[in-house]
């Protein structure tokens, strides 16, 4: 394929062209202040469609910056029109996939656009792995998908508001339900393991009830913690997965804060730490104590062998031992 | 799956050629004349079920194994004998769903090694009972009527004093059972559960009734019976649910031919959750209540499993305070609260289950 070196005219580039264009979604001031500073130093590539119009190909958005720098002309590296677009499309991709880090929004652009140009085998084996994405059973479809995103859905994975797992979860949900979780996932910016958690329960709870997912995301009291001007981040995200986990296990949330409760209402000293089994699984409860020196050991032993006959601690058993 | 009109799930039956003299395959031809019979070397491969596929195997791997008990929870130290994976029952807890790589019906075609390694394994321990059952990778009977797996095993079971047979299913398939020398040492079983769940479910398993008529016609032809509740699943109602079942089982079945009743609630590995909902996206079997147990697998936090099971316990207590009613895979804490012991007091499960087998059936070693 040969790539013929040419100044273009800026106005000769059909602007309003996206064949090519993987956008990053990515803060373009350093970018600009740098065209500003040193100038273009890679030429653009485009592709002359038709002999003097021109699709670009690669360096969108240098191509906004040198526009907003009032150049009228630049280096471009030109495809001849000849050349088929799926071979400049592959290179293009191709190019772009080793070219540097690339974020989640450019990744799934990237395999969705790779879709009809490779076998799904290649895809799972060879461009995924490659990209960085996860290549297990039902990847494909799933990164072709979200590949599909509208810019502003797309935009929150390139911000990395979204993590990948999260988006590979997102993949199958309708695009009003996907826009719900994304703006939940917006106002919390969480952790990619505390994301799956949230958006699995929320649409474990809506099976459950039979309930569109929408609904579940418009409940008042998630909507309030989600817009609220007064929690930061990490507090609206602890509240939501309180909120969460107390809908998806109402049983089992109950009876961990009743008994929370009771543990906190014998007023332990310090130096000990009483924890019922995980999820109430199992009958191992763990006293732990800590102390100074043998004395001191003594003094806790004996503190915690009356602990164990108290009417506090009978509380706490009885609230563990019950049925509701 | 109704009792008169049984049809053949079957309309080609693939053959490893190793196996294709062997008395299973010449059942197979003679009792499904309309299957496409083609033999190979090899089965292949398969990453998705073929509808009405048989593969049939010459299998090199071990028919007895024990059941996979765990540290934590109570085993009732079963033993299997495996002749054959999958099921097209398709109830949406199954965790053959799991299995990728053979998702099609498969029989080990060389019975007569199976045979002969039941054998070996009940002589080796002959003071020792042994409670054997086939239902652990595939249903016993669905297939039996066209392969003729119990007139193997049924006598093979009675004349060994030292061993009892369960064939656990969820068809009414039984008609077959009728004339077999069984010597009063096989049990035939039948999982049963609240309509609402065999109906969502276990839409192509036999219905209740269905169940309880098969299990009728098994008692008058001698067999002792045994039923599961299991999975049992927590949902709206689940109490009026199960409770309807046990009646129509009281009303069914004289508790005197029951051995046992186990109960256990729905359990499941994690990574089946995204399987089931892939292959069954209405279910919402897995949107219980569940906490990570202390074997890695999903199952109800302990209150519910308390409930579902105290309710069943007293029911049946009630019907039969001799009954042999054992929780299957669960913990002695779980125990004390149902039962007001635990295993060990007694024993431990597997010998709760020897002196059912004793006193119910009189069979001891
Ligand atoms: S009957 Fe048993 S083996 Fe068959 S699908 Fe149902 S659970 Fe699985």
């Amino acid at each position: 394929m040969e790539l013929e070196l040419k100044r273009v005219p800026l106005e000769d580039v059909d602007l309003e062209d996206a064949t090519f264009s993987l956008p990053g979604f990515r803060d373009d001031a350093a970018l600009f202040q740098s065209l500003k500073a040193a100038g273009l130093i890679q030429p653009l590539v485009a592709w002359e469609r038709s002999p003097g119009r021109f699709t670009l190909v690669d360096g969108f958005r240098r191509m906004e910056g040198l526009r907003q720098a009032g150049i009228a002309t630049a280096p471009f590296l030109v495809h001849p029109a000849e050349t088929p677009q799926e071979r400049i499309l592959k290179r293009r991709l191709e190019d772009k996939i080793f070219s540097g880090p690339l974020n989640l929004a450019e990744k799934v652009q990237i395999a969705a656009r790779y879709a009809p140009l490779a076998s799904e085998e290649e895809l799972r084996r060879r461009i995924l792995p490659a990209l960085g994405l996860s290549s297990k059973e039902g990847a494909v479809w799933r990164w072709i998908q979200v590949g599909g995103w509208p810019p502003h859905h797309l935009e929150l994975l390139g911000r990395e508001v979204v993590s990948e797992k999260a988006a590979f979860l997102l993949a199958s949900w309708k695009e009003r339900e996907r826009h719900a979780a994304l703006q939940l996932l917006d106002a919390l910016r969480c952790s990619a393991s505390i994301q799956v958690e949230i958006l699995e329960r929320i649409q474990e709870v809506a099976v459950r009830d039979q309930c569109p997912l929408q609904e579940v995301f418009q409940r008042e009291e998630l909507a309030a913690v989600a817009s609220s001007h007064k929690l930061n981040r990490r507090e609206k995200t602890a509240h939501v997965r309180d909120l969460v986990a107390r809908w998806r296990y109402p049983r089992l949330y109950r009876k961990t804060q009743t008994i929370r409760e009771k543990i906190e209402a014998a007023r332990l000293p310090r130096t000990v730490a009483l924890s019922p089994p995980p999820h109430l699984e199992g009958d191992r409860w763990e006293l732990r104590l800590t102390f100074t020196n043998l004395l001191d050991l003594d003094a806790q032993i004996s503190w915690a062998r009356d602990f164990g006959r108290s009417s506090q601690m009978q509380a706490i058993w009885k609230a563990f031992e019950s049925v509701d | 799956m109704t009792g008169n009109k049984l049809k053949a799930p079957i309309r080609t039956v693939l053959v490893e050629k190793a196996v294709r003299r062997s008395p299973l395959v010449q059942r197979l031809r003679k009792r499904l004349p309309h299957a496409r019979f083609q033999e190979v070397e090899t089965v292949p491969a398969a990453s998705a079920r073929v509808a009405g596929l048989l593969e049939v195997e010459h299998f090199k791997g071990r028919f007895w194994r024990n059941c996979p008990g765990t540290r934590v929870y109570d085993c009732c130290g079963y033993q299997i004998i495996h002749f054959g994976t999958q099921c097209t029952i398709d109830c949406t807890y199954c965790i053959l769903q799991a299995y990728f790589n053979q998702p099609n019906l498969r029989l080990f075609g060389n019975t007569d090694d199976l045979l002969r390694e039941v054998e070996e394994r009940l002589d080796q321990d002959p003071d020792r009972l042994h409670r054997v059952g086939t239902g652990e990778f595939t249903d016993s009977l669905l297939l039996d009527p066209w392969t003729g797996l119990s007139q193997d095993l049924v006598p093979l079971f009675a004349r060994r004093p030292n061993a009892v047979l369960e064939l656990k299913t969820k068809t009414d398939h039984v008609d077959q059972l009728q004339d077999l020398p069984h010597g009063g040492h096989t049990l035939i079983s039948w999982s049963l559960n609240a309509q609402e769940v065999t109906r969502r479910e276990e839409s192509r398993a036999a219905s209740l009734r269905a169940r309880l008529e098969a299990a009728q016609k098994c008692a008058r032809w001698g067999y002792y019976l045994g039923f599961h509740f299991d999975p049992m699943i927590h949902y709206p109602g689940w109490r009026q649910g199960y409770r309807k079942t046990l009646d129509a089982l009281m009303d069914a079945v004289d508790p005197s031919r029951v051995v046992w009743i186990s109960l256990g609630a729905f359990r499941f590995m994690p990574e089946l959750k995204p399987i089931i909902a892939h292959n069954h996206p209405r279910t919402r079997i897995t949107t219980g209540e569940f906490i990570r147990g202390l074997d890695g697998k999903l199952r109800y936090f302990r209150d519910i499993r308390i409930q579902l099971y105290s309710m069943m316990v007293e029911a049946l207590k009630g019907w039969d305070r001799n009954l042999c009613v054992y929780l299957c895979m669960e913990g002695p804490w779980i125990w004390r609260k149902v039962f007001g012991f635990e295993p060990a007091d007694k024993g431990g499960l597997p010998k709760m289950l020897d002196d059912a087998v004793r006193t119910r059936m009189g069979v001891m070693p």
